[in-house]
């Protein structure tokens, strides 16, 4: 407290402040702390020297200058309070597109690159999610093939001619061909198999069904394929149909002309 | 499963012809009621000799008439019975059972042509089969038929669910009132022709051949050659099967199938009005 007391002591009695009661006791103070009259003398020099110097008054343009300086302080003030609108004017200025374009590129390319080096196992599982499907459409059709409803049946053998071929499905279409109970679904079954008849076991299970056929639509359409394949085996289970004595007259003699077709 | 115990609601009812000059005199009427009314439900008649003709109607249980041919031997009236009074008749021993919903119509028609009136909820499904020496009829019922008539006409109108009709020998003869997308149509004989007509505006995709006859519409069928599923390399320097000879094409947009095959008979394709035919 000594130092900031002493000089705000010294600053009193330079200027004058000081009662002159006060005086002595002042001064007494400042010489306690070190301030002797030699020391006190010089003080008074200084002061009064100060009081000497010529102060200049501002001018006119110093104030001019000086309002400039407030307005452009206070614009930056402004600015650097208000980022969003600073922010806008570069963002949709032309000096700023350039970078903002490379900047988007650079995520874009980041992105890309990312993405093609990152080991995608979900490809695999999409082609193993595929195999999966094409098992259900499988297993639905061999279901609906089995359905009480003929016209759901018949829909499975529309199914059957874009799903994926393999033995289930030809077995059950075979099962189809020669069991079903109704002529329209088993025609279409021999349709369907008659489609792949370059796939193992089709041409053998036609062959075979024969036999089986009651209805003159099957066993007419059946002598077509037989006839446009060729297959001279099959003769034989035409002659049986055509020796029962149950089989139409008509029907007989389209059986023989497919007969005599073969051979 | 609860599997309900086939309940038989009349079982060999004998009647006695009254000495009715008429060649079908109602002779015995059957009511079936159903387990679950209101809910479709299937009738199944196989039928040896007679007619069977089905209608839709209000009503939620079956309803069976049967009536005795006039002559047993021959459709229209007894020739040599002219100027006769009948004295004693066959009988119909009509039965019908009834199971989830499911009425199955007996008779002993295999012996005796017996015509079949059946009422029906307007909402079944029918599987309708007759052998010999009558015609099957079907009128306003909604729902999936499959009927077969060996040597008889079908007659149906007023349809609407999916139908799978075979003749031998009989015309066959489909009037739509509506197409229900998805459901599979199919129409195939060997000597009757086919007459079918679809409401205007219906989108279906025709596959339809005929050996001896010719295909006729009004629709405007924008037909594709349909191509064979066999790869050509496993049958290089062999000779081409023909086995594709099937006219396939679109009405509308496409959509639900329709098979359509007569070996001798014509194929006519009709458009309805849009909403009735």
């Amino acid at each position: 407290m000594s130092d900031k007391k002493k000089e705000r002591l010294l600053a009193e009695l330079m200027r004058g402040d000081v009662l002159p009661e006060k005086e002595a006791r002042v001064k007494a103070f400042l010489r306690k702390k070190g301030v002797d009259a030699a020391r006190l003398a010089e003080y008074e020099d200084l002061w009064k020297t100060l009081g000497e110097v010529d102060v200049p008054e501002p001018s006119e343009a110093m104030h001019i200058r000086f309002r400039e300086t407030l307005e452009e302080a206070k614009k930056q003030t402004w600015r650097a309070e208000s980022p969003v609108p600073a922010g806008k004017k570069t963002f949709f200025g032309l000096a700023g597109a350039p970078q903002w374009a490379f900047a988007a590129s650079l995520v874009v390319l980041g992105w890309f690159i990312g993405f093609q080096l990152t080991p995608r196992p979900e490809r695999g599982q999409i082609q193993d999610l595929n195999a999966r499907v094409n098992d259900l459409k499988t297993a639905v059709l061999l279901t609906k093939l089995e359905s009480v409803s003929a016209p759901e049946r018949m829909k499975a053998i529309q199914y059957a001619e874009d799903a994926a071929w393999d033995d289930p499905v030809r077995d059950a279409l075979v099962q189809t061909l020669n069991h079903d109970s109704n002529p329209n679904v088993r025609l279409a079954a021999m349709d369907a198999l008659a489609r792949r008849v370059d796939r193992p076991g089709v041409r053998d299970a036609l062959l075979g069904s024969i036999e089986h056929q009651d209805s003159p639509l099957l066993q007419l359409a059946l002598a077509d394929v037989m006839v446009a394949l060729d297959e001279k085996r099959a003769a034989e289970p035409f002659r049986k149909i055509i020796a029962d004595p149950e089989v139409y007259f008509s029907i007989r003699r389209k059986l023989e002309e497919a007969v005599a077709k073969l051979l | 499963m609860a599997v309900r115990k086939a309940w038989l609601v009349a079982a060999a009812v004998a009647v006695l012809l009254p000495a009715a000059s008429g060649s079908n005199a109602p002779l015995e009427q059957l009511r079936v009621p159903l387990s679950s009314p209101g809910r479709p439900g299937m009738l199944i008649v196989n039928h040896g000799r007679g007619s069977v003709s089905v209608s839709g109607y209000d009503g939620d249980a079956v309803v069976v008439r049967a009536a005795l041919s006039g002559s047993s031997e021959a459709e229209g009236p007894d020739a040599a019975a002219k100027g006769l009074k009948r004295i004693t008749a066959g009988e119909t021993r009509l039965s019908a059972e009834e199971s989830d919903n499911t009425v199955t119509v007996l008779s002993n028609s295999a012996a005796k042509t017996i015509d079949l009136e059946i009422l029906v909820p307007r909402r079944f499904n029918l599987k309708l089969s007759v052998k010999d020496n009558g015609a099957v009829r079907v009128s306003g019922v909604a729902g999936d038929m499959e009927i077969n008539n060996l040597n008889g006409p079908v007659e149906l109108d007023r349809l609407a669910g999916s139908a799978l009709v075979n003749t031998v020998d009989g015309d066959l003869t489909c009037r739509f009132e509506r197409i229900v997308p998805g459901l599979p149509l199919a129409f195939t004989s060997v000597y009757g022709k086919i007459d079918v007509t679809f409401p205007a505006g219906a989108d279906l995709t025709v596959k339809m051949k005929t050996d001896q006859g010719a295909i006729f519409s009004d629709f405007d069928i924008a037909t594709d050659e349909r191509k064979s599923l066999s790869e050509p390399s496993e049958k290089a320097g062999g000779r081409r099967i023909s086995l594709e000879d099937w006219t396939t094409g679109r009405i509308g947009r496409g959509g639900t199938e329709v098979l359509l095959k007569s070996y001798e008979g014509n194929i006519y394709i009709r458009k309805g009005s849009a909403g009735r035919p």
